[in-house]
C-alpha cells in the first residue's frame, strides 16, 4: 500500500553542524494495517512521518502510495501535500480556532478539488463522521470551547472526513492526561478497525505501541533497528537498544565458542555459568554476547522447594534475595546470582520469599535471548 | 481538618484551593498601591476640577461653570477636530499596517535575501527623535525638497506651479506618521506570524487545500484579529500623537485635538486651562472607548495564538528569482525608514543655510553649526537635562514596576490591584497627562513646577504600563520553585528576592530600561507641557529652534543626538535579542 524506500533526510542546524534526521529508512505498510514508528525523541520517526505527509522534503529516496510515486528523488517527483490524499492528526491537534466544530470537520470536503459535494452531502457526511467519534452533539460549537479530549476527537474526525488513503497520527495522545489517554487509545483502535483505514502512528511510548499496533518499526538515530509484530519486538529483540527501550530487562555479558545460526539455541558462557539462549541473529564464534531476559520471564522459588514438573534442567541457578519491592499487582526481587550478578525478577505477589532467603532462579531457554554486544 | 474539606473537592485540584487559601501578604503592597493612586488620581481630579471652574483674571477666585462643556457641544470645533483626528489616525494606521504586513510577510514567510537585517534597522529607527524625524520628512516633501523637485522634472512643471505634493496637508501627516509607525507595526505583526502554530497551516495542506486556499482560509483569518489589534493600537497612539499635528498639521491648518489642547495652554495668553481640560477629558473618553476595543481584539487574538506541540518553523516560501524583487522592497523600506530621514538632516546640518541637494552646494559644506551648537550653553544644558530625564525615568520606572510586578505575579493579597493600577495610566494621552500634571504642580506647595524632576515623574506615570509588561513577563519566567528552594536553604524573603529573583530577571529589566529611555527622550508632548524656561530637554529645544527657523543648527544638534541614540537602540536590539524580549 505504502512503500518507503531508502528515505534520507539530513537536518543541518543553524551553525552548520549536522543535526538529526532519517538515514535510509525502508518499510512497507499493508492495506488496513496500523503501523507504528516507535523510538526515543530525535530518532527520526516524526521526520519520516512528515516526509510521507509531504510537509518535509526528503534529500533522497522513494515514497509510493498504491504503487504511484508521491516522492521520487531519481525521477524528481514530489506530489504536494494537498494532492497526496493523506489525512493527518497533529500532536497539537491544530484545530482552527476561527471555525466551529462543523467547519473544522467539513474543511477537507470544502477545499477538495476533485470531489465536489453539495452542501447537503457535506453536512450529512460530517454528521456521520462526528458521530463515529462521539462529537455529534457539539457540531455547532466554536472550536475554542473544546476540551483537550474533544479537540483530539475532532482532529481525528477531520482527518477521516474525506476518507483518505492513508491516515498519519503524530503522537496524538501525548497531550492528554493518563486516564483520558487510555480511553482514547481504545477508541482509536476501535475506529481504525471500523474504518479499516491504513494508518501510521508515531509515538515514543512503548506501551502505547504494543497495545495498538499490527506492526512496529523501532527507530534509533535515524535508522529502523527492528521491525515486527508487538510480540516479536517484545519477546525477540534483536539488539540491546530494542530490549532496553521496550520494557525493563536484565542483561548478562558472555561469549560463544562456536558459530551460531539465526533462530537457533546455543550455550553462552557467562560469569554465572553456561546459559542456554535463543539467537535472533547469526553470530560468529568468539563474539561478545549480551544475554537479555525480561524480569517477568524468570521463574523464582525457594531453594529448598522441589522444582515444578516439566521445568527444563538447564539455566537453573542459586542465588540470594538482596531486595524485595512490593508494587501492588507484582512483586519485584533483586537476586544476587554467582558472585556479583544482579538479576531483577518479577512475579505475582504472595510467594513466601523474603530478603536474604536462598532462592532458585530459572531462565526459560526460549525466553533467554542472545544478542551481539553493542 | 482544613485539608479534609478541601480534599473532598475532588481530583487533582485540591492543592490549588489549598494554595489559594494560604495567600501571602505584605504591607509593601498597600504602600505601592497608595503611591500608584497618588500618581493617577490627583492629575485626573485636577483635570476634572479645572474643566468645571472659571478663574477670575487676577487668578484668586474660582467660579463653578459648565461653559467649557457647553462650548464643546455648541462650537463645532471640537467635533470637527475630533473627526480630523480620526481621519488622520485611520489613514496613518492603515498606511503603517499595510507596510508592516508586507514587511513581516516577506521576512517571516519567504526566503528573501537580507531579510535578517530588517529587525535591526526597525529597532535602530526608534533612536531618531520624533521632532527630528518629522522635520526631515517635511524637508524631504517640502516645496523645494528633493521629492517635489524630482516630480517636477518628471511632470515638466514650471517653477511657479503649485508643488506636486503639499506636505502641509492631511496626506502629508498620514504619510509621515504612517511611515513612523511602520517599524513597530512590522515588529508586532512579525511576532504574530512566528507565534501562530505552523501546524494550523499544515493541517490545511493535509486536508487537500492548495497554498492559495490555505493562505485565504487559514493564514489570513488567523492573523486577522492580531493585525486588527495592532491597527487599533496604532490608531490610538496616532490619535494621541502630538509631534506631527504640531509640526505639520498646525502650519497646514489641519487641526486635531492634541494640537488644540497645546494651543489653549501654550499659545494663548493667559492660558485657557478650562477649555484645554474639557478638550483633554473629551480626548481621554475617546481613547478609553478605543482601548476597550483594543482589549477585545487582543483577547480574541490571544485565543488564536496558543503555541502547542513541537513548534516546527514553517518552511519558508521559495520565491525563486522573485526573491530579488522582494529584497528590493526591503531595501526600499530601509531607505524610507532610515536613509531618507537621516540624509536630509545630515545634509542640512553641513550647509551654511538651508538649501536643497545639489552638486553646487557641495562646495559650501561647513561644520560651523556643530561648533555653534556645542558652544551653546542652552544646548549643553538641554542635553544634560535630557540625560537626567532618560536615566531617571527609566530607572525609577523599572525599579517600581519590578516590585509591583513581583507582588502581582506571585499573587500576594492585593497584587491584582497593583497590576490594574499600574496599567491605568494608559488612558492618559501624553498631552493630556501634561496638562493634568501642570495643574497639579501649579496647585501643590512643593516646588516641582518647571523642574526636570517634574518631567521625570510625569514620564514615570506615562511609562509605568510599559515597564509593568516587561517586568511581568520577566518574573513569569522565574519558576516559583527557584524561590522556594532559596527559602528552604534558609534565606529570608528579602535575601531571596535580591539573590535569586533579581539576577534572573536582570536581562529583562535592562531591556525594559533601555526601551523606556528611548521612548522617554524622543517624545515631545509631555516635556513641552512640563518643561520650564531653564529646564528644556532636547526634543523641546529642537522644536523651538525649528519654529524659530534655525534649521541648520536644529539639524546639527539632531544629528549628534541621533548618533548617540542609535548606539543606545543598537544596544537595546542586542540585549533584547539575547533575552528574547522585544518591543511591545
Amino acid at each position: 500500500m505504502l512503500k518507503v524506500e531508502n528515505l534520507w533526510k539530513q537536518y543541518v542546524t543553524e551553525d552548520g553542524t549536522p543535526g538529526g534526521g532519517v538515514f535510509g529508512a525502508n518499510f512497507e505498510v499493508a492495506e488496513g494495517e496500523l503501523f507504528t514508528l516507535l523510538g526515543p525523541s530525535g530518532c527520526g520517526k516524526t521526520t519520516t512521518l512528515r516526509s510521507i505527509a509531504g510537509l518535509e522534503e526528503p534529500d533522497r529516496g522513494r515514497l509510493a502510495l498504491n504503487r504511484v510515486d508521491i516522492f521520487n528523488s531519481d525521477k524528481r517527483v514530489a506530489v504536494p501535500s494537498y494532492d497526496r490524499d493523506i489525512g493527518m492528526v497533529f500532536q497539537s491537534y491544530a484545530i482552527w480556532p476561527h471555525m466551529t466544530v462543523f467547519e473544522n470537520a467539513a474543511y477537507p470536503l470544502k477545499v477538495s478539488r476533485n470531489k465536489r459535494m453539495s452542501a447537503g452531502e457535506i453536512r450529512a457526511k460530517v454528521q456521520a463522521v462526528l458521530k463515529t467519534v462521539g462529537m455529534e452533539d457539539y457540531i455547532d460549537r466554536p472550536a475554542t470551547q473544546l476540551s483537550g479530549g474533544q479537540q483530539q476527537r475532532l482532529a481525528l474526525a477531520r482527518a477521516l472526513t474525506r476518507e483518505p488513503k492513508l491516515l498519519l497520527l503524530d503522537e496524538p495522545l501525548s497531550n492528554l492526561d493518563a486516564q483520558l489517554r487510555e480511553q482514547m487509545r481504545a477508541e482509536l483502535l476501535r475506529l481504525q478497525r471500523e474504518t479499516g483505514v491504513t494508518s501510521i502512528y508515531v509515538t515514543h511510548d512503548q506501551s502505547e505501541a504494543l497495545a495498538l499496533s499490527d506492526r512496529i518499526a523501532v527507530m534509533n538515530l535515524g535508522k529502523i533497528v527492528q521491525l515486527g509484530t508487538p510480540k516479536e519486538i517484545y519477546q525477540r529483540p534483536t539488539s540491546e537498544f530494542v530490549a532496553n527501550f521496550i520494557g525493563k530487562t536484565n542483561l548478562i555479558h558472555g561469549n560463544v565458542h562456536a558459530n551460531v545460526g539465526v533462530n537457533a539455541s546455543a550455550k553462552v558462557s557467562t560469569p554465572i555459568g553456561d546459559l542456554l539462549a535463543y539467537f535472533t541473529a547469526a553470530i560468529p564464534a568468539g563474539a561478545r554476547i549480551g544475554v537479555v531476559i525480561r524480569p517477568e520471564n524468570i521463574d523464582i522459588q525457594a531453594a529448598h522447594a522441589a522444582p515444578p514438573a516439566g521445568m527444563a534442567a538447564e539455566n537453573r541457578f542459586e542465588g540470594v534475595v538482596e531486595r524485595e519491592v512490593y508494587l501492588g499487582e507484582i512483586e519485584e526481587y533483586t537476586v544476587v546470582v554467582g558472585k556479583d550478578v544482579r538479576v531483577t525478577v518479577r512475579t505475582s505477589p504472595g510467594k513466601p520469599i523474603g530478603v536474604n532467603d536462598k532462592v532458585m532462579v530459572h531462565f526459560p531457554p526460549d525466553r533467554t535471548i542472545a544478542l551481539i554486544e553493542e | 481538618m482544613e485539608s479534609a474539606t478541601t480534599v473532598s473537592g475532588g481530583g487533582a485540584k485540591w492543592w490549588r484551593s489549598a494554595g489559594a487559601r494560604r495567600q501571602r501578604s505584605s504591607w509593601l503592597v498597600w504602600v505601592l498601591a497608595a503611591i500608584l493612586l497618588a500618581m493617577v488620581v490627583p492629575p485626573f481630579l485636577y483635570l476634572l476640577q479645572t474643566s468645571f471652574y472659571n478663574r477670575s483674571l487676577d487668578g484668586t477666585t474660582l467660579t463653578y461653570t459648565l461653559d467649557h462643556y457647553i462650548g464643546l457641544f455648541t462650537n463645532p470645533r471640537f467635533f470637527e477636530h475630533a473627526l480630523n483626528s480620526a481621519w488622520y489616525s485611520a489613514g496613518s494606521a492603515l498606511f503603517a499596517i499595510v507596510l508592516g504586513v508586507i514587511q513581516a510577510w516577506i521576512v517571516e514567510r519567504t526566503n528573501t535575501p537580507l531579510r535578517q537585517y530588517v529587525f535591526l534597522f526597525s529597532v535602530i529607527s526608534l533612536g531618531i527623535p520624533d521632532v527630528l524625524y518629522t522635520v526631515s520628512w517635511i524637508l524631504f516633501f517640502g516645496r523645494s525638497g528633493p521629492f517635489n523637485a524630482v516630480m517636477a522634472s518628471i511632470t515638466g512643471a514650471n517653477p511657479g506651479d503649485p508643488a506636486f505634493f503639499d506636505v502641509y496637508s492631511v496626506w502629508g501627516m498620514i504619510v509621515i506618521e504612517g511611515v513612523g509607525w511602520t517599524p513597530l507595526a512590522f515588529l508586532l505583526i512579525s511576532s504574530v506570524f512566528t507565534s501562530t502554530d505552523a501546524s494550523f497551516e499544515e493541517a490545511s495542506t493535509m486536508s487537500g487545500a492548495t497554498v492559495r486556499n490555505t493562505f485565504r482560509r487559514i493564514t489570513l483569518p488567523l492573523a486577522k484579529p492580531a493585525v486588527l489589534a495592532v491597527a487599533i493600537l496604532i490608531f490610538i497612539r496616532t490619535f494621541e500623537s502630538f509631534e506631527v499635528p504640531a509640526l505639520v498639521g498646525v502650519p497646514g491648518k489641519f487641526y486635531v485635538l492634541t494640537a488644540d489642547i497645546f494651543t489653549e495652554v501654550n499659545r494663548t495668553m493667559p492660558p485657557n486651562y478650562g477649555v484645554a481640560s474639557a478638550f483633554a477629558l473629551g480626548l481621554m473618553l475617546i481613547v478609553i472607548g478605543m482601548l476597550y476595543f483594543y482589549g477585545r481584539a487582543t483577547r480574541r487574538a490571544e485565543q488564536f495564538q496558543t503555541i502547542t506541540g513541537k513548534g516546527y518553523r514553517p518552511r519558508p516560501l521559495m520565491l525563486g528569482k522573485l526573491r530579488y524583487a522582494t529584497a528590493a522592497i526591503l531595501v526600499l523600506f530601509f531607505f524610507f525608514i532610515i536613509v531618507v530621514p537621516l540624509s536630509m538632516i545630515v545634509w542640512t546640518s553641513f550647509q551654511p543655510f538651508y538649501r536643497s541637494f545639489s552638486v553646487a552646494a557641495l562646495d559650501t559644506l561647513t561644520v560651523k553649526h556643530y561648533i555653534a551648537a556645542f558652544n551653546s550653553r542652552e544646548v549643553k544644558e538641554s542635553i544634560f537635562n535630557t540625560l537626567y530625564l532618560g536615566v531617571g525615568a527609566s530607572l525609577l520606572t523599572v525599579a517600581f514596576s519590578m516590585i509591583c510586578a513581583y507582588f502581582s505575579v506571585r499573587r500576594y493579597r492585593g497584587g491584582w490591584l497593583l497590576d490594574q493600577l499600574a496599567t491605568l495610566p494608559i488612558i492618559f494621552p501624553s498631552i493630556v497627562l501634561g496638562v493634568a500634571l501642570l495643574r497639579v504642580y501649579l496647585n501643590i506647595p512643593i516646588a516641582l513646577y518647571g523642574t526636570v524632576l517634574s518631567i521625570i515623574l510625569g514620564s514615570v506615570i506615562r511609562y509605568i504600563p510599559y515597564g509593568m509588561r516587561y517586568a511581568y513577563a520577566g518574573i513569569m519566567q522565574v519558576h516559583t520553585e527557584l524561590e522556594e528552594a532559596s527559602s528552604i536553604s534558609g534565606a529570608r524573603q528579602m535575601t531571596t528576592f535580591f539573590r535569586v529573583v533579581m539576577p534572573l530577571i536582570t536581562p529583562a529589566l535592562v531591556t525594559c530600561a533601555l526601551f523606556i529611555f528611548l521612548i522617554a527622550v524622543r517624545s515631545l508632548s509631555l516635556p513641552i507641557m512640563l518643561a520650564g524656561p531653564n529646564t528644556q530637554v532636547l526634543s523641546v529645544t529642537l522644536y523651538f529652534y525649528w519654529l524659530d527657523g534655525r534649521l541648520p543648527v536644529t539639524a546639527a544638534i539632531g544629528v549628534s543626538w541621533t548618533a548617540f541614540m542609535m548606539i543606545v537602540s543598537t544596544i537595546f536590539y542586542i540585549v533584547g535579542r539575547r533575552t528574547g524580549m522585544s518591543v511591545r
